[in-house]
């Protein structure tokens, strides 16, 4: 049989994996082990008329196994057309989201790409240079139908999704992120670390990606309590929606 | 004078701004041809160039450039100005039929327009070169066929019908060079989209 599919599913952790197996199973979705050339994947079968596997990187996009490198070569060795990372995020506002609530990019915003200077006698970032990446509209549009059901509403944001490689837990750098994005046509809604990877499979103007996370916490100064508190919820709860959306893809 | 009169009378702008200039060019020379510029490098492709070359009365060749748009190369075709070669008229009418199906597959998602996709081009295409030979190495699956089965099918159907009327019509291909140049077209988006050619220099097939 061979080892292809329609989309390709990225998690990190441990717990991400877990939370997706646990998800699939939920639904009735297979998660059966094949080994491929680069990757071991995991193959959840069709579900509907969408073909799905899914397989683990490293955290962040740029080392060996980075969401990067395992992109690239995993889309081509499955010749996937739809990408889905899937996992953890950090929000924005802890009034208006809760842990558990769901993130999906609309854009990506790779903030690496800054210009840190000296303005008088001060460390500034420039985030000028950083241009807004949009994901793949068909990904888009199956979340959005998904996110109208009962069950999500009200606990999906989509709007632009800082990406980047640094773990913050400073409430004062993210609010430094969030307010250097303040002037975009779409709303910061949250962060997170492997986004930037999916940013080199495809050309920009035919994006093949989508970033949907669950948030764990607000990169503040209690970050890896929250995220040790809430991770389980926040991967669940990202893996199950993404797993309704295909199921309902044309039903 | 009414100020919005500019919008209401001669509202007919082009919508790129290489197209006023190449228009003056093209009227002036009635000897021109394009040529599309997509130089694989490593595993993806550098941004993708319409190159216009105009031979002017004296047998002196101009070129001009810009980006790969939809706007431009329609214009293009409007304007009855074909591709320098067969194979790079395929490698235009690829990029077409990439721009074209965006529709469709935004509509009724990845999994189901591929496979509608591919159930189309199995029926249709698949005793064309360009196109049989890497069929092997794409699965397909029979879609689901409830209600969106045909809208999707006519909307593919719509989108390479498309490209073999401008073939026939604006390029003035004669039948059998239009369907090489097509069906060459979907062979070559078919390996993008699937990622055959680079699984095969990865060796993973």
């Amino acid at each position: 049989m061979p080892l292809q599919c329609d989309i390709l599913l990225f998690v990190v952790t441990t717990t991400e994996k877990e939370q997706l197996e646990k998800a699939a199973k939920e639904l009735n979705i297979p998660f059966n082990r094949r080994q491929g050339n680069v990757s071991r994947y995991y193959d959840l079968g069709r579900i509907g008329d969408t073909n799905v596997m899914a397989l683990r990187t490293e955290m962040g996009p740029l080392s060996y196994n980075g969401s990067a490198s395992r992109a690239i070569y995993a889309m081509i060795e499955t010749g996937a057309t739809g990408l889905v990372s899937l996992g953890m995020a950090f929000g924005i506002d802890s009034d208006s989201q809760d842990y558990g609530d769901l993130v999906v990019s609309r854009v990506l915003l790779p903030y690496d790409k800054r210009t840190v200077k000296t303005v008088a006698g001060n460390m500034q970032a420039d985030y000028s240079d950083v241009e807004p990446h949009e994901a793949k509209p068909a990904l888009i549009k199956m979340l959005e139908k998904e996110a109208e059901e009962p069950e999500w509403r009200q606990k999906v944001s989509f709007g632009a999704v800082l990406t980047g490689s640094a773990k913050i837990q400073c409430t004062q750098y993210r609010k430094e992120l969030v307010t250097a994005f303040s002037e975009i046509d779409e709303p910061v809604v949250g962060g997170e670390m492997e986004g930037a990877g999916l940013l080199a499979t495809c050309e920009r103007s035919f994006p093949s990606w989508v970033v949907v996370k669950g948030i764990t916490d607000f990169a503040d100064e209690r970050q890896e309590q929250d995220a040790k508190e809430s991770r389980e919820l926040a991967c669940h709860n990202a893996a199950r929606f993404v797993l309704q959306a295909i199921m309902k893809v044309n039903a | 004078m009414n100020t919005l009169d500019p919008f209401f009378q001669n509202s007919e702008k082009p919508n790129h701004p290489k197209i006023a200039s190449w228009t003056i060019k093209l009227n002036d020379n009635p000897k021109h041809f394009c040529e599309i510029y997509r130089k694989k490098e490593g595993l993806s492709f550098q941004p993708s160039k319409i190159y216009l070359h105009i031979v002017d009365p004296d047998g002196k060749q101009i070129t001009d450039q810009d980006d790969w748009d939809t706007d431009l190369n329609q214009f293009l075709i409007e304007k009855e100005v074909f591709a320098v070669t067969p194979k790079n008229e395929q490698i235009r009418f690829a990029l077409m039929l990439k721009q074209l199906f965006k529709k469709p597959e935004i509509r009724y998602g990845d999994g189901y327009f591929n496979a509608v996709l591919m159930e189309l081009v199995v029926s249709a295409f698949k005793e064309q070169e360009g196109v049989k030979e890497i069929l092997a190495y794409i699965p397909s699956h029979s879609p689901n066929k409830g209600d969106a089965y045909s809208e999707c099918k006519s909307m593919i159907e719509g989108a390479i019908g498309m490209c073999a009327k401008y073939l026939l019509d604006k390029l003035h291909y004669e039948r059998h060079q239009a369907e090489l140049i097509l069906a060459g077209a979907m062979g070559e988006y078919l390996d993008e989209r699937f990622s055959v050619t680079n699984r095969k220099r990865l060796g993973m097939v």
